[in-house]
């Protein structure tokens, strides 16, 4: 059963009467399927409720039963891959992670996420953070990698306190839900973004890296943190707990020390 | 060194943010609020710069002098100090409750961050504050 709305319309039905019918949900998703809509619209589903199903198991019962050519993304379904990341009534989250009871029976409205433009419905173009994630180096940059011995006892060792370092920061799933929230992003595009960021800080903080002094001119530069204004918004709806906002923070005040360390010690490699 | 943006290559329907934004959502209208906050903490204090001569005796005019008592006493500055200090303080909070993120470090194998860093700068942010009130008190009668 569905009714939409707007242009590019395709169907409708007498939602009064639908929305009588118990344990029912009602879906109003983002469409937008290219040379048909000039602009995206919105389209209402009625499909029935079940308390432990999330929102990525009511897209996939439209997709299934109802219209198939609604187009998402999605793949492990329990919060890994990062790839259902939608708007859901209003709030960016893992559709995966989002349970149909936490809405019910109010209306559950899906949109793409925010500040990304849309290829087809809930779709979004990723292509800006992946170039972005790619700059910052988000791997163990080493001097030695080509001569260092491998085997058993070459490894680089770290104690649970180096590991503390950086494990947070490590959680990131590449969802771009910070992306999302974060209103910096929208309006200057140019702005690195806080999962690549955080990133960049989480490679920073390996006592085993030694790239530091390679991510340092990105991550300090004029798109990079200092383009931060600490909304925080990122750091509310990462599902990680990441917390990119305070990897931001920390490098702003890491590249200030930077900065009067090359003033007052010259001489000094930091 | 700028990376982005970076564009689509498939055909999209673009982004464009709003400029209503920030009403959508409580935690973004905070952060207006908060960096609004910056706007009445500037103006006070460029009125204050403005009333120091004033304060001074007017640099030898008195009735610069009196025109200062009169203006501190008008409801108008009242009013506009009393919201200044609200925001300034609302400022003051939001400022030292970020820095137990900004901030946080290891010392040894201890982690500090959080209410370790935070409860000191309150500390010492009551303490300047008691030590200018008694200041206040104590230079009247000093001054004899």
């Amino acid at each position: 059963m569905a009714a939409s709305n707007g242009v590019g319309a395709a169907h409708s039905v007498d939602l009064s009467a639908v929305s009588s019918v118990a344990d029912m949900i009602k879906m109003t998703v983002t469409r937008y399927r290219p040379g048909d809509d000039p602009v995206p619209v919105t389209e209402s589903f009625f499909i029935p409720y079940h308390d432990d199903w999330v929102v990525l198991d009511a897209l996939q019962y439209i997709k299934d039963y109802v219209d198939g050519s609604l187009s998402f993304r999605w793949s492990c379904h329990m919060g890994v891959c990062g790839s259902c990341g939608m708007i859901v009534n209003g709030t960016p989250k893992l559709t995966c992670a989002a349970f149909l009871r936490d809405y019910y029976p109010h209306e559950v409205v899906v949109q793409p996420l925010t500040n990304f433009p849309v290829v087809r419905d809930l779709v979004v173009d990723i292509e800006d953070f992946i170039h972005k994630l790619e700059e910052v180096k988000p791997y163990i940059i080493r001097d030695d990698l080509a001569a260092a011995p491998v085997g058993l006892g070459n490894e680089y060792r770290q104690l649970p306190e180096q590991v503390e370092d950086y494990k947070q920061f490590s959680m990131c799933i590449n969802c771009m839900l910070c992306y999302s929230a974060c209103p910096v992003y929208g309006m200057e595009p140019t702005f690195l973004g806080p999962a690549a960021i955080a990133l960049g800080h989480r490679y920073n903080m390996d006592s085993r890296d030694q790239g530091r002094n390679v991510r340092m001119p990105l991550l300090g530069s004029s798109e990079g943190v200092w383009e931060c204004t600490f909304v925080g918004e990122c750091s509310v709806v990462c599902p990680k707990n990441v917390d990119p906002a305070a990897a931001i923070q920390r490098t702003k005040l890491a590249t200030t020390n930077d900065m009067m360390k090359s003033i007052l010690m010259p001489w000094s490699k930091r | 060194m700028p990376v982005g943006p970076r564009p689509a290559t498939v055909p999209t329907f673009p982004w464009r943010t709003k400029s209503d934004w920030w009403v959508k959502n409580n935690r973004y209208f905070m952060y207006m609020v908060r960096e609004a906050t910056a706007i009445f903490a500037a103006a006070w204090v460029v009125v204050f710069l403005i009333q120091i001569p004033m304060m001074a005796g007017g640099l030898g005019d008195p009735r610069l002098y009196v025109g200062w008592l009169a203006f501190i006493r008008s409801p108008l500055w009242v009013i506009f100090s009393l919201t200044a200090f609200c925001f300034v303080m609302y400022h003051a909070v939001t400022f030292l409750g970020l820095m137990g993120t900004v901030m946080a470090t290891r010392i040894g194998h201890l982690r500090v961050g959080g209410p370790l860093i935070v409860g000191p700068m309150y500390l010492v942010w009551i303490g300047i504050t008691l030590l200018l009130i008694l200041l206040v008190l104590l230079i009247p009668q000093l001054g004899g």
